[in-house]
């Protein structure tokens, strides 16, 4: 069973296009959505949960249709859009009202969580690193029991110490609450770290959306001289060159036996950076 | 939509704005005032502040979030303004009583009567309907909402201080007798629920349309 599964999603604006967005997450796992910055990651997210209106398409949430129950969907998501809220009001003061909201609100969870993440419900957001506040905002998700996260980049602007941190949050989400994960970033090393599917989108499209392994298993990185560029110059996604020759990023089923070039495994930064770079080959 | 609404009053909307319609009612001492303008200070002073502190807080990012209707969000909003106004108009009520207890009844300009509180209301009306929906279409500009909201008070304000104050017909309808008072109180009554509904109910439509 999918916890979110979305078809053709759609949303134009005079300047961007989100074009036939569909992708899905099996429940119980953890989905990196990738993207260099302006590729539509927080217009899926917005459009998938009505924050912004979608043109088309459909959203299945555990099953059932954003448009038809679109409050009880809600009431088992947590969304995390990455912006702090009512920065000059407490822990506290936030939390007496967003209980109310959630009728599976569970008071016991929440003070446990507070303490496992050493949150002190007297201070004021904006007395809370940025870590901590995301911590803060995944208490809340998880106190009334969300089945699915949806984090739009929790981790940028964080330390690599407090990055990890939130990153093994995530792992421990997934393996005790058995709850689903999407979240959104352009730091494709967390990524790598702890996402069981991976979706890449590009210019508004998306470009894979599969197991992290698979995605991986599909690519292939190449370097070779300038004379080796010339026979597998048309079969690359993209390459650069530089003194030496060229480096690139080739399908798997595109290598051939008969190249004499270097071939060795990208990682989901190379396959993100030379997606990008493909004007470049044009 | 009740949680909404206790989200309104308790985090989103400062308490200072709770306690100001009693601070400024006190304006109802000046003896010989205009006293239309104490109702105005609404405009100037608490709903700018009141929705920039919607775009400083992300309070919509943050109702996003939350498993609510976007016409929840529209509705407790509006009930809101319309609970501070109520306030004005209580405390109002309440020194402007005390006013006439002290001075007497009589002003230059509009008396403190029935008729009086019937137009006060009907002014917060004539804001709503200009003010709500030229803001819900964007969720986001205030400013040129209140502008417009607030010119067209200042010349409704006008119409009935000056009318007053210059023409005895206008007297005679809205300083007249208690049931003329009770008459003009009824039907400004009646304007302003009519007003305030339309101005709900268009809110809520062009909210519909606006990506938060």
């Amino acid at each position: 069973m999918y916890s979110l599964d979305i078809k053709n999603l759609s949303k134009t604006y005079p300047s961007f296009k989100l074009d036939d967005v569909s992708f899905s997450i099996p429940q119980g796992y953890i989905m990196g959505f990738i993207g260099e910055n302006g590729a539509g990651k927080t217009t899926t997210i917005k459009s998938m949960l009505n924050v912004i209106k979608r043109d088309c398409g459909d959203i299945i949430i555990f099953g059932r249709h954003i448009d038809e129950d679109e409050l009880g969907i809600k009431s088992d998501i947590g969304y995390v859009s990455g912006e702090s809220y009512y920065p000059k009001k407490t822990i506290r003061e936030i939390t007496k009202v967003v209980k109310r909201f959630f009728a599976n609100w569970d008071d016991e969870l929440y003070q446990s969580l507070l303490k496992r993440f050493n949150l002190n419900d007297k201070k004021r957001i904006d007395e809370l690193s940025k870590g901590m506040q995301l911590k803060y905002l995944i208490t809340v998700a998880l106190s009334h029991h969300a089945k699915l996260l949806i984090l739009d980049e929790p981790t940028s602007g964080l330390d690599p110490v407090a990055r990890d941190d939130l990153l093994a949050v995530f792992q421990s989400i997934v393996e005790n609450e058995e709850a689903s994960i999407l979240f959104s970033t352009h730091i494709t090393s967390d990524v790598e770290k702890v996402a069981d599917y991976v979706t890449f989108i590009k210019q508004g499209k998306i470009v894979e959306s599969c197991s992290k392994d698979d995605l991986l298993d599909k690519y292939r990185l190449v370097n070779g001289t300038s004379d080796e560029l010339s026979s597998i110059k048309d079969r690359l996604i993209s390459y650069k060159t530089n003194v030496f020759g060229f480096n690139g990023l080739i399908k798997t089923e595109n290598v051939d036996d008969q190249d004499t070039v270097k071939v060795g495994q990208p990682g989901l930064d190379d396959i993100m950076i030379y997606y990008a770079n493909i004007e470049v080959k044009a | 939509m009740k949680n909404l609404i206790y989200k309104e009053l308790t985090l989103s909307i400062n308490k200072f704005f709770f306690f100001l319609p009693f601070v400024l009612a006190a304006l109802m001492f000046i003896p010989n005032w205009i006293f239309t303008l104490v109702f105005m200070y609404f405009f100037w002073i608490s709903v700018p502040q009141i929705f920039s502190a919607y775009l400083a807080n992300a309070d919509y990012q943050f109702s996003a979030s939350l498993p609510v209707r976007r016409i929840d969000i529209v509705r407790s909003k509006s009930y809101a303004l319309l609970i501070l106004e109520g306030l004005h108009i209580i405390s109002a009520v309440i020194f402007g009583l005390i006013h006439n207890v002290i001075y007497g009844s009589w002003n230059f300009f509009f008396d403190i009567n029935l008729a009086f509180f019937g137009v006060g209301m009907l002014m917060y009306a004539v804001f709503n309907i200009i003010f709500l929906p030229m803001y819900f279409k964007t969720a986001h500009f205030f400013g040129k909402a209140t502008l417009y909201g607030t010119i067209a008070t200042l010349i409704y304000g006008f119409i009935f201080e000056f009318g007053v104050a210059k023409y005895a017909f206008m007297r005679d309808i809205f300083e007249g007798n208690a049931v003329t008072q009770a008459i003009v109180f009824g039907i400004t009554l009646g304007l302003t629920v009519i007003l305030n509904f339309i101005a709900i109910k268009q809110s809520e439509k062009r909210f519909m349309c606006v990506d938060l």
